[in-house]
């Protein structure tokens, strides 16, 4: 009787297993990993999400977010996650603290996230679109 | 005090938090971070001996990361919290500390001491209130669930459509200490979910453990009653299986949470005790700062388990968390406790509560 009340309990939990989807219109996006200069969006949300931890050459993901301070902190975190800067600071911290991620890199302007990821094979960085010193080079494209 | 005291209790704290303090400084150039999570309640409480008003300094967690290479990462939870048989009425533990080897994507080996991943909450929250949906861990967590794992674990994650992850624990029985086990025969935890959209975790486990000799209350596993007779104690052999079901739903508007754990400690002199015990939190979020909740949480240990001693308690409450950032927030909590059944108790029956509790959790 007591095991049947408790598969009841499983039973009656809620499922809504719809996947989301979201827009990177506002964004551009930058890679330092050889022979990659192109992701799907789909691709590219994920792996902002913790979705892959070493590229095809075994390097470490490292990825590059805007900090609290910086001007567009908000679009990133709306675009990739959905939410507010302090629930994407919020979804790091839970997944560092869980042992399931590294921790991200989170710099303030765009001068230091092209730096950054310019000189850090592995990374992976945002900004919001159409800075003036964007480093071509670096440039990830987002396909459909 | 001797000398010996003085060393463990005085001198050991200070290095070990001028030791973390100085790798925070170090940190940046090798990507190590430190951070730190803590809190205060405030209780307020009326049961048999009547009414009291305390306010209560809570764990303070200290927590590490480091990438040591591409491939291998450390990561170190250290926890000073109240004791009061310790001199200076604080103790120390580790609560994990593991190297972790990521030899492919998504897939690696950790070695080392671990939160045992047999459900949501022992998986994700760890010590870190802050993170807490609710004021206390589920009941089951004191007399139930298998805490820590000092071994080897192999783990995946976000494998496949449905972000499939899985964990396989092979180490030290629950009966062992942080550098001694009792048997040849190591404890076993198997353990798979799945994150079917942004927020939705179900995940079930197993945990298979043939203690040589039973002695619950030890760091890696979890408490006997209290007041039973440290004498009265059964040491025998005992063969404990443990199947937890895990729902976890933590959406823009709605919160869920529902642990589930049946539980099986056989022994020769009381024969197959089948325990049980259910959890469910419930939230609203009314903006992303505000979010009123309800949880129920009972257990039912059978009267002929003798690994931890009978006991059947219901527990509901009703509570508001106010989240002024991800760092910070306080929950206040209204609840009452029906204790049923208690091993250690004459009386049948007993009635807590209400209660109020109020939580300030903070991370830095």
């Amino acid at each position: 009787m007591k095991l049947k009340i408790l598969i009841l309990f499983i039973l009656l939990i809620p499922m809504e297993l719809t996947s989301q989807s979201q827009k990177l219109g506002d964004l551009d996006f930058l890679i330092n990993v050889s022979n990659i200069s192109s992701l799907s969006s789909k691709e590219t949300i994920s792996i902002f999400r913790n979705g892959r931890s070493l590229w095809p050459n075994d390097q470490r993901v490292t990825i590059v977010l805007p900090s609290n301070k910086s001007l567009f902190a908000e679009k990133v975190a709306l675009e990739l996650y959905g939410g507010s800067i302090s629930s994407m600071q919020k979804f790091w911290l839970a997944l560092v603290f869980q042992g399931r991620a590294n921790p991200p890199v989170f710099l303030q302007t765009e001068e230091e996230i092209f730096d950054f990821v310019s000189k850090n094979p592995g990374s992976i960085g945002v900004v919001g679109k159409g800075h003036p010193k964007f480093p071509e080079k670096y440039r990830l494209t987002i396909t459909q | 005090m001797n000398c010996f005291e003085t060393l463990f209790y005085k001198i050991i704290p200070i290095i070990f938090c001028a030791l973390i303090l100085s790798i925070s400084t170090y940190a940046q150039n090798r990507q190590t971070q430190f951070n730190g999570f803590g809190h205060i309640e405030f209780h307020l409480d009326k049961d048999e001996n009547g009414n009291t008003a305390s306010f209560v300094m809570g764990e303070h967690d200290f927590f590490i990361t480091s990438t040591i290479t591409d491939k291998i990462s450390f990561l170190g939870e250290y926890v000073i919290r109240f004791n009061k048989n310790s001199p200076t009425n604080y103790l120390p533990s580790i609560e994990r500390s593991l190297v972790k080897f990521n030899y492919i994507n998504n897939h690696s080996i950790i070695v080392g001491k671990i939160h045992t991943p047999v459900n949501y909450w022992n998986d994700v929250y760890h010590h870190g209130r802050v993170f807490f949906p609710v004021i206390d861990r589920p009941i089951a967590f004191n007399y139930l669930v298998p805490l820590h794992t000092l071994g080897l674990q192999f783990q995946g994650q976000n494998l496949g459509k449905l972000n499939f992850g899985y964990d396989v624990v092979v180490g030290n029985s629950i009966n062992s200490t942080d550098v001694l086990n009792k048997s040849l025969i190591p404890s076993l935890t198997g353990s798979l979910h799945i994150k079917p959209k942004e927020g939705v975790r179900i995940g079930m486990s197993y945990y298979w453990d043939n203690l040589k000799n039973n002695m619950a209350g030890v760091h890696s596993g979890h408490s006997v009653m209290p007041n039973i007779p440290l004498d009265d104690i059964y040491k025998g052999p005992v063969k404990l299986r443990n199947l937890s079901f895990s729902y976890a739903q933590f959406g823009d508007k709605f919160e869920l949470l529902s642990e589930t754990v049946y539980n099986v400690s056989k022994t020769d002199s009381t024969g197959t005790a089948r325990n049980y015990s259910q959890f469910i939190y419930t939230g609203l979020n009314l903006s992303e700062k505000s979010t009123p909740y309800a949880l129920v949480d009972y257990i039912n240990i059978a009267d002929n388990d003798i690994h931890v001693y009978s006991l059947e308690t219901l527990k509901v409450a009703l509570g508001y968390k106010y989240s002024f950032n991800y760092l910070l927030n306080i929950k206040i909590q209204m609840e009452t406790n029906w204790e049923l059944r208690h091993a250690g108790h004459s009386h049948n029956s007993k009635y807590n509560g209400p209660s109020l509790r109020v939580q300030v959790a903070y991370g830095f």
